[in-house]
């Protein structure tokens, strides 16, 4: 082994020594373009560009009830407002918000929203997008509006700034950015709607299929008979894209690599004199093959892990200020892919040019040396 | 020939290397091309709208269920009008598709004022008469779309508005490449780029004749986008700008020019963070093995290079010899994508390739230039400052030792 | 033909110093001659021969070649008197190996002023007084040392130059080889064409008609060889 090693060195100097400005070259194209390489990793492959997407869309969780049309007495209902709410006490994952939402016709068909949790998450665009705790405690008859609602056919009542739905009029205290109309849930509950959906925003996405899946079934065990829906499909669909966008992006790195391996070819060739002096004195040829991938093989490593040493180094000072997406961020998996993929496509670039050496004799090698 | 035959022979034995890089330049520059393509779609609707003289107007807009019927749309329009300090009401409307070689197509009336804040840019013919109707009584139209270049200016034809109703009418212009048209039909938060879409239709006038003339052929001939802009004058005080305001807010969505603006300006720069980085690094990369490529090529020619030295070729002949050699591969890359830059519009008339929200003009052709002239550049100094290093005389003693 | 005044040769050695190459070189060499250029190795001979090739440049001294001043001539200037005044002929042949015999023999062609058309009548021509016609089309990495070298002769006179310069052209060559490669030069001397011939091999140099010696960078002998 320490033949072994001693023998690879002594080569490893030599190709510096034969030339040394191709050489580094060749180590700075490398290193270069493998750091391109986990650019594009977490740039181009959506599932990694969207992993810190925490978005609402895909932290959501619906759970369907079959009231019918949804309108009608709450009492009729299968579950109550409390009933519902009692139940989800005991989730065990934990929720940024949750809303029930009943449906309201009146000439057209809103859904009514209220969040059971406290506030509802908004994004205020004028008026206030926040119920006072009096409004909350007394279930006064206020209401948030999205904000590209403009007159209404009927019931709304410009001057003094109120909504008449479904028989019950709303003052408007705000308008928000979303599309949902937002009431008090005491002022749901006397409605006494039935409820036809919740929708459950987790404080987090779930990290993977399993993690969803679990919390799926946590509520499937909540309300049996129930459907229930799941947003994180979002993500599986860019899971599913996973495979396509890696092989693209290897191929990029592989067609890069290839035109940087002329360089070590060209190494090659100019210790070719050595190469030949290693048959002279007994080396197989499978033995100098051996070397030669060997000789590839520590150029790989020691480029591959420089380059994704460099990307890391980089990350927070250069690359997160030019990446498509904010905090996109790369686990310890992400690197171990990285490596792995960067030495195997470095080898499998340098194949050619290895069949190649194969195919000339040693005798042929020795003409070529002796008269270049 | 004999020039031809020495860089021939600067190419044996190095077709490989020399044929991928052509290629990862020419797919690198491909990248960076739609991308610049891209970019100057959103630039150009953005400078277009800038220009359209819109910095005292208000976007008014109405939404889903709450789109007036055209009369009352038409009756807004008016009321508009006559509110105090308002200039004038930019609003737009579309006739009902005519039908040609069994496609419907439909127009887009302009008014006057439209014509002025948006003029089409007519490349062949004029723009309309003062009516809209020719002295025949034809319907004065221009080309939007790029696909009648076979019917001739100024000829009338008929045109069939449904089963029994035809219309005669006349190409007086054809407008220029992207055939952007405008469309009031958006709402929300818009940009500049969603009022100028490719959407290949016909211009005409829009005119008490011309409406006059598409009434005779039928009932509902013609119906307004639900949105318009209202452009108060210079002279128009606050006060009336903010009492119009208060009004239409109640029933409307307004968004004041400034915001269209910085909405438009806060879209490009995020269409550059999303979409420029994988085109740069793509280039960069390319850069990088131009680089490689070059010093390989140069070190193996160097002892050819030698010979020829010794043969009679001075050493400015040599690197030029090898600079062509080099730089062609690149002007190969940069003439491919400039080909492709200026057929396809001719590609898109004929539905071969159609990219979407893509505009290209001169500066595409600059963009592939700079490119170009760049990668000579790298050549030209990897050369220069390689075979300045190494002189022929230097390598021909490393040849005989 | 040629003549060398007080030419003085000096090579950068870093720190500042310089070692000289040729101290105080006169020679006159007419046309038709045939010299042989003796020293050991390090003496400066294929210094002197380069330079005479227009290969290198001179620090001090005059040097003319058929009339022309050689010191104050551009690149270009020397690269068109290389390619229509001078031939050379190397030690290792200084061939293109995978390109044929016939394209290597017609590269000086390519950088004067010979027709195109012209190009390879002149390339045979000159490879059938090399005894290598039949070996055009081959490529130069098939064949012997010996007809390589026979090659690298060919593309030497192909110009019709009025001079060829040789460095050790036998030196990677057999006995036998060598002395025919000897004769060939014999005869393209004999055909009126000046022969300068680098050497440390006295049967190599006994060939010649005048010899000169160099030592130490400067001319030690100059006799002829009759």
């Amino acid at each position: 082994m320490r033949k072994f090693f001693s023998l690879e060195w002594s080569r490893i100097s030599q190709y510096y020594k034969n030339n040394r400005f191709i050489f580094i070259l060749f180590l700075v194209s490398s290193i270069i373009c493998t750091t391109s390489f986990a650019y594009l990793y977490g740039n181009y492959i959506s599932s990694i560009r969207l992993r810190n997407d925490e978005s609402r869309m895909y932290r959501r969780y619906s759970v369907y009830f079959d009231n019918g049309s949804g309108e009608g007495n709450a009492a009729e209902a299968e579950f109550s407002y409390d009933d519902i709410v009692s139940r989800l006490s005991s989730l065990d994952f934990p929720l940024e918000d949750g809303l029930v939402i009943c449906t309201v016709t009146d000439n057209f068909v809103y859904d009514l929203a209220a969040c059971f949790t406290g506030q509802p998450t908004l994004l205020p665009v004028s008026g206030r997008c926040k119920f006072t705790e009096e409004e909350l405690e007394k279930g006064e008859k206020v209401i948030i509006i999205p904000h590209v609602f403009p007159r209404q056919p009927d019931g709304l009542d410009k001057e003094n700034n109120t909504w008449t739905l479904g028989g019950e009029t709303f003052r408007i205290i705000g308008r928000h950015a979303g599309e949902e109309i937002y009431i008090p849930p005491e002022t749901f509950k006397k409605l006494n709607h039935a409820i036809y959906c919740i929708d459950l925003y987790a404080k987090q996405k779930a990290q993977n299929t399993a993690e969803d899946s679990g919390r799926q079934q946590n509520l499937h065990a909540l309300f049996p008979r129930q459907e229930v829906a799941s947003s994180f499909v979002n993500v599986e669909m860019w899971q599913q894209y996973f495979p396509i966008e890696l092989t693209m992006i290897c191929l990029v790195y592989g067609l890069s690599m290839f035109s940087y391996m002329f360089l070590m070819k060209y190494m090659m060739e100019t210790s070719i004199r050595e190469n030949v002096i290693y048959g002279f004195v007994g080396a197989s040829k499978n033995k100098m093959t051996a070397l030669l991938l060997m000789d590839n093989i520590c150029f790989s490593v020691v480029t591959v892990s420089a380059g994704l040493l460099l990307h890391l180094g980089l990350k927070e000072v250069f690359f997160d200020k030019v990446s498509v997406s904010e905090n996109i961020y790369y686990t310890a998996a992400d690197y171990g892919l990285l490596f792995v993929l960067g030495v195997g496509i470095s080898l499998l670039t340098l194949l050619p040019f290895l069949l190649g050496f194969r195919r000339h004799s040693l005798l042929a090698m020795k003409g070529y040396y002796s008269y270049t | 020939m004999k020039r031809w035959d020495c860089i021939r022979s600067v190419y044996s034995g190095i077709k490989i290397p020399c044929l991928l890089l052509t290629f990862i330049m020419t797919v690198a520059l491909f990248v960076a091309t739609i991308t610049f393509g891209d970019y100057r779609y959103y630039t150009y609707s953005r400078d277009t709208f800038q220009k359209a003289g819109l910095e005292n107007s208000y976007y008014v807009t109405h939404f889903g269920s709450n789109k007036p019927t055209n009369e009352e749309l038409i009756q807004e329009i008016q009321d508009a009008k006559k509110a105090p300090g308002v200039e004038t009401v930019l609003y737009k409307f579309s006739t009902n598709p005519f039908i040609i070689d069994g496609v419907g197509w439909g127009c887009s009336m302009m008014s006057e004022d439209l014509c002025e804040a948006f003029p089409p840019g007519i490349y062949r013919g004029t723009l309309f008469g003062s009516t809209g109707v020719s002295s025949e009584g034809a319907l004065e139209m221009i080309d939007a779309s790029g696909s009648f270049s076979d019917v001739p200016l100024g000829k009338p034809f008929e045109i069939p508005c449904s089963d029994t109703a035809a219309i005669t009418a006349v190409l007086v212009g054809r407008i220029r490449y992207p055939y952007f048209t405008l469309d009031f039909g958006s709402a929300g938060d818009v940009t500049a780029a969603d009022f100028i879409s490719e959407f290949p239709t016909f211009l005409v006038k829009d005119t008490p004749e011309t409406r006059e003339l598409l009434r005779s052929v039928s009932d509902a001939p013609f119906n307004p986008d639900p949105n318009y802009f209202v452009v108060f004058s210079q002279d128009a005080s606050q006060e009336e700008i903010n009492a119009y305001l208060n009004e239409s807010k109640q029933e409307h969505y307004i968004l004041s020019y400034q915001e269209l603006m910085d909405s438009t300006n806060k879209q490009i720069q995020q269409n550059l963070r999303t979409f420029l980085p994988l085109p740069v690094f793509l280039l960069f990369l390319t850069m990088v093995s131009l680089f490689s490529i070059s010093v390989i090529i140069i070190y193996q020619k160097a002892s050819e290079n030698a010979i020829w030295y010794l043969c009679g070729c001075s050493r400015a002949r040599g690197m030029r010899t090898i600079f062509f050699c080099i730089g062609i591969l690149g002007v190969i890359a940069a003439v491919i994508n400039a080909v492709f830059i200026v057929i396809y519009p001719i590609l898109g008339d004929n539905g071969i390739l159609v990219l979407n929200r893509f505009y290209v003009d001169g500066w595409n052709l600059l963009f592939i230039l700079g490119y170009l002239l760049i990668t000579l550049l790298i050549v030209f100094a990897t050369s220069l400052l390689l075979q300045r290093r190494t002189s022929p005389l230097e390598l021909l003693r490393r040849l005989d030792q | 033909m040629i003549t060398i005044h007080d030419l003085d040769k000096f090579y950068p050695v870093g720190n500042g110093q310089r070692f000289q190459a040729l101290k105080g070189i006169n020679l006159q060499v007419d046309q038709g001659e045939f010299v042989a250029i003796c020293g050991k190795s390090g003496s400066g001979k294929s210094t002197l021969l380069n330079i005479i090739g227009c290969l290198d440049t001179f620090q001090s001294g005059e040097y003319t070649f058929l009339g022309q001043n050689v010191g104050k001539l551009t690149d270009k200037q020397a690269a068109a008197i290389r390619n229509q005044h001078i031939g050379f002929v190397l030690q290792d042949f200084s061939l293109i190996n995978n390109k044929s015999v016939l394209f290597n023999v017609m590269l000086p062609l390519y950088f004067g002023k010979t027709p195109y058309n012209k190009m390879k009548e002149m390339a045979l021509e000159a490879l059938k007084k090399v005894e290598l016609s039949s070996q055009a089309h081959k490529r130069a990495n098939q064949l012997s040392g010996g007809q390589r070298q026979r090659v690298a002769i060919a593309r030497a006179i192909v110009g019709n130059p009025e001079l060829i310069l040789a460095d050790e052209p036998t030196g990677a060559l057999d006995s036998e080889t060598s002395a025919k490669i000897m004769e060939l030069l014999q005869e393209m001397n004999d055909r009126g064409i000046t022969i300068m011939v680098v050497t440390h091999d006295s049967s190599v140099a006994n060939c010649c008609k005048r010899i000169i010696t160099i030592k130490d960078g400067a001319i030690l002998s100059d006799q002829s060889n009759a």
